[in-house]
């Protein structure tokens, strides 16, 4: 197991202080709202910018401090950014090979290693393309293997789905679930999004003002957001158990329908829906394909026209002013959350 | 209605070209002046004398001067190239201090007469010179010989090299590089395959360029180097010669390079609108 990571850096000009550790093979989700210091901390790491005071350790290898630089072509790391970035000049395979060649591999080496890379990330037949001929997916795609080709310890991924179209994001993030999770590297992950978090990081970071306001495990987090970004991007709903044919059983043995994607029997998973899905009753209705979840009320917040019904339980409902008053609903009445098996959807979490 | 389309609806009783800011009455001038350098190219050819002008530029003088021409013009394009693509390099790539400076003095052979210029180079590689006096105690002599002309039209047009390839340089950024870097790619193999490769169209149309300046350079030339025919006069100094002697001679090499002037133009404009892409 590689990637054990120390940080430790500060950037007063762009009033930046980070102290961040990883474990070896560990994936840890960087989130935060724009401007919070999540590119800075991956340049930090990759050599691309220099930290004023600080340390930077990487399995035991001391790549910045106050006398020591290692430059980053010399860092056994790899950076893969929203843009793909192929070179333009270069096929798909000689792209990939570029790393394993300029750590002095020769060319028939480095080209093996290339097309083991382009398998798995199952871009064999693109080789002899030319960046320019390939979609934004099959890009990014070649980028996975291009940086995993050089083996390095820590994989930086910035946003790496945020450029890409709805269609390809999915597809590429099955990819990047299969490859971080084999536990030869660590890897940090600056994304925007909870789903990415929850799928692919066993840790997630939340950085606001290049500080770390947040981190734990990514459920944890989310469940009790502590910071106001925190809260405003996990509004949405969780539920925690395996994976099974058409859903998901909860860990206290509920059954949940909805949408698999990407979740295989068996496997740990979650369901995740939105607040604005649900909808809240005072008794079961009967004979309705949906979820019902037993809840207890917990805060009722206005949010405009609607209001967020909060269960004691962590889930979430987003209802009109008129059914609360319908229901009359009050902290510590019991109520029912019911949710179409269309609006739910079942993901793998990481391992 | 969107707001939109309705202005780009041609409106009757105006210009019927819909998104033209330019008043009409801008034309008249645009249109002199555009004649005002068309007219003269046109001048020359009506002035050549078609019949015999195969006879004329394979006259001994002609083919010396057009063989020198070329030699020397394809002799300090390669210097251009040598020495300009680490300065456009060095100018967009480092941060040493006083670059800005130094990109001035850079950029001073752009603006400063050419005869200015060729006294310069005599001050410095002449006998009397700053470097000429060493020089010529190992035996060297350079003024007023054939490395006296591919010096002189170096210098004349580095600038061309060094100003075009910064600018592609900086078009192009540094994101490849820095990928390039994180690959494990040392800064010597990050310039041979990714910054080179990348910025070549650049190189090229730069060394065009250099070589069109280089092969009508007179004013320096002529003075550090002097007119001497199959050794220093160059075509443009044998197109001036020729203009009292034979003036039929001077119109037709005029046409050579007049010729040759198209070429590049259309070389390195296609290579512009490639490189925009």
């Amino acid at each position: 197991m590689r990637g054990s990571l120390q940080v430790e850096a500060q950037l007063p000009e762009r009033d930046f202080d980070v102290s961040l550790q990883l474990e070896p093979g560990e994936v840890v989700a960087v989130l935060g709202p724009n401007g919070a210091g999540k590119s800075t901390l991956l340049g930090l790491i990759a050599g691309l910018l220099r930290p004023d005071s600080g340390r930077i350790c990487l399995d035991g290898t001391v790549l910045v401090d106050g006398r020591t630089w290692t430059p980053p072509h010399a860092r056994p790391v790899a950076l893969l950014a929203q843009q793909a970035l192929l070179f333009p000049h270069l096929t798909v395979r000689e792209n990939v090979a570029f790393g394993p060649r300029s750590r002095s591999r020769d060319r028939s080496a480095a080209r093996a290693v290339a097309d083991e890379w382009l398998d798995a990330v199952d871009a064999r037949d693109l080789a002899s393309r030319r960046p320019a001929q390939l979609s934004g997916g099959q890009q990014q795609r070649v980028a996975v293997a291009r940086a995993l080709a050089v083996d390095p310890h820590l994989l930086l991924l910035d946003e790496p789905m945020a450029a890409l179209d709805v269609g390809a994001a999915p597809a590429l993030r099955q990819l990047l679930r299969r490859v971080l999770s084999d536990g030869r590297r660590s890897a940090l992950l600056v994304t925007h999004d909870v789903l990415d978090a929850l799928m692919l990081a066993d840790r997630v970071v939340v950085l606001e003002s290049g500080r770390i306001v947040e981190q734990g495990p990514v459920r944890a987090v989310f469940s009790a957001p502590r910071s106001a970004f925190t809260a405003r991007i996990a509004g949405i709903n969780l539920l925690v158990g395996r994976a099974t044919e058409g859903g998901l059983t909860t860990r206290d043995g509920g059954e949940v329908v909805g949408r698999p994607d990407g979740a295989e029997p068996g496997e740990p998973a979650v369901a995740v829906f939105h607040p604005s899905a649900v909808a809240v009753y005072r008794d079961a209705p009967h004979g309705s394909p949906r979820n019902s979840l037993e809840v207890v009320v917990g805060e009722l917040e206005p949010r405009g026209d609607l209001v967020r019904v909060h269960a004691t339980s962590g889930l979430a409902a987003d209802i009109t002013l008129g059914s609360v008053a319908d229901l009359a609903l009050s902290p510590g009445d019991r109520a029912v959350f019911t949710v179409k098996a269309t609006e739910v959807r079942v993901l793998p979490s990481a391992r | 209605m969107m707001p939109g389309s309705a202005l780009r609806k041609p409106l009757p009783g105006r210009t019927r070209r819909a998104g033209s800011t330019v008043p009409v009455w801008m034309f008249v001038p645009a249109v002199v002046g555009g004649l005002f350098v068309l007219l003269p190219l046109v001048s020359v050819l009506v002035r050549v004398p078609w019949s015999h002008v195969g006879a004329l530029l394979t006259s001994e003088s002609s083919r010396a001067a057009l063989w020198l021409s070329l030699k020397t013009a394809l002799a300090s394009t390669v210097l251009c190239v040598v020495f300009g693509v680490p300065m456009a390099l060095v100018l967009a790539r480092s941060n040493v201090r006083g670059l800005r400076v130094l990109r001035s003095f850079v950029l001073l052979p752009l603006v400063l007469p050419p005869v200015v210029g060729g006294i310069a180079l005599l001050y410095t590689f002449g006998r009397q010179g700053l470097l000429g006096s060493t020089l010529d105690v190992l035996g060297l002599q350079i003024a007023f010989t054939t490395t006296a002309v591919v010096l002189a039209q170096t210098f004349v047009a580095l600038p061309f090299l060094v100003l075009s390839l910064e600018g592609t340089l900086r078009a192009t950024g540094q994101r490849y590089e820095a990928v390039a870097a994180t690959l494990g790619a040392r800064p010597t193999t990050v310039l041979w395959r990714v910054t080179l490769p990348l910025v070549l169209p650049g190189v090229l149309s730069g060394a065009v360029l250099s070589f069109a300046r280089a092969l009508g350079e007179f004013g320096a030339t002529l003075t550090f180097a002097g007119s001497l025919q199959g050794v220093t006069r160059t075509l443009p100094l044998e197109i001036y010669l020729q203009r009292e002697i034979d003036p039929d001679a001077a119109v037709a090499l005029s046409l050579l390079l007049v010729a040759a002037a198209v070429v590049i133009v259309v070389v390195v404009r296609g290579r512009a609108a490639q490189g925009s892409l």
